[in-house]
């Protein structure tokens, strides 16, 4: 799938970018995409990219990190929501690839952390077609197994993280 | 798996002077034969383990001048984490050719073979390949998560402290 080139990606992976976290409060409030237990405040800080479409936020990717203990590595997983207007678009698509890019740049400048990829955990059910393959090309998050409640976990390895 | 995309062009010969003989399937009594005798020399079949019923699993054999020095064998089994049958891959080499990197030779024509037998028998559903490594045995490659040539990616351990290393085919769908 090609990249939506309309839009202009922002990063913000601990960016401390006021006007992007600024601007993601908005889009959530606008589009009442957080539930009421969530505070704005503390997702901006998850913040990996925005996506801009004539200066105006129509897309935000964040990401949570956290041990995938099967693998004994920890994993950033994402959260992607883009703006009703363009979802026939390829707005997720494009935010996918760069967020992926972003935060693999990010985890070979940080060590320390120990970011070893991209992981996700899919309802089969809400992808049913493209939860048959069992490899994406375009995050490069391949099936590593399914849970006892039928979710797909998926896992991107970066390419230079060393096992322990 | 977490990988780099794939190249479509013909794979390296293999080093060392090693030729690479496919016999998954094909009931090739000279390869049978010299694995059959290769496992004898070596003692590597397990007790109760035919050399004869071993033959039947072999994916390909890499030979030094005309000598079979390793091979590469698989049974097909249901791996349940993954809800598809797997082609479970092992592999021997003659411990005088250790640094011959003879299973490396191995990995790139065995996936081959396998995922074009998978493609000619739908029937199978054979989804990729899966291997339980025991690190000590590869050194600092054991610590690549995805192994370039087989594309055998991290996806797990065992009990007893092995990596599990799965490829999924290209061609393979779920239900």
């Amino acid at each position: 799938m090609p990249p939506a080139e309309d839009l202009e990606i922002r990063p913000g992976w601990r960016a401390g970018d006021g006007k992007l976290e600024a601007d993601a409060i908005a889009f959530w409030k606008r589009l009442g995409l957080l539930p009421a237990h969530v505070d704005p405040e503390a997702r901006a800080k998850e913040i990996v990219l925005g996506a801009y479409k004539d200066d105006r936020l129509v897309g935000l990717t964040t990401a949570i990190v956290g041990p995938l203990d099967f693998l004994r590595a920890r994993f950033a997983f994402l959260r992607s929501a883009v703006d009703p207007e363009l979802r026939r678009g390829h707005a997720a698509a494009t935010m996918a690839y760069h967020a992926r890019a972003l935060l693999e740049r990010w985890s070979a400048e940080h060590p320390e952390e120990k970011l070893a990829g991209l992981g996700a955990a899919i309802e089969s059910r809400q992808l049913a077609e493209i939860a048959r393959e069992p490899y994406w090309p375009g995050t490069r998050l391949m099936l590593a197994r399914f849970l006892p409640d039928g979710r797909q976990v998926r896992v991107s390895w970066f390419s230079h993280y060393r096992v322990d | 798996m977490a990988r780099v995309p794939k190249s479509k062009a013909a794979p390296p010969p293999p080093p060392g002077g090693l030729e690479i003989r496919p016999a998954w399937r094909r009931d090739d009594a000279a390869i049978e034969r010299d694995a059959i005798e290769f496992w004898t020399r070596l003692n590597l079949l397990p007790p109760g383990v035919s050399g004869e019923a071993r033959a039947k699993e072999l994916i390909a054999a890499a030979y030094k001048d005309g000598r079979l020095i390793a091979v590469a064998t698989a049974t097909i089994e249901y791996v349940d984490y993954l809800r598809a049958r797997f082609a479970v891959l092992r592999g021997a080499t003659d411990p005088e050719h250790r640094r011959s990197r003879a299973q490396l030779a191995l990995a790139v024509p065995s996936r081959d073979i396998l995922h074009e037998w998978a493609k000619a028998h739908p029937e199978e559903g054979l989804a990729g390949g899966i291997a339980f490594v025991e690190t000590a045995e590869w050194g600092e490659f054991a610590r690549l998560p995805v192994w370039p040539e087989s594309e055998l990616t991290l996806i797990g351990y065992t009990p007893d402290g092995r990596q599990i290393r799965a490829a999924w085919f290209d061609h393979f769908r779920f239900g």
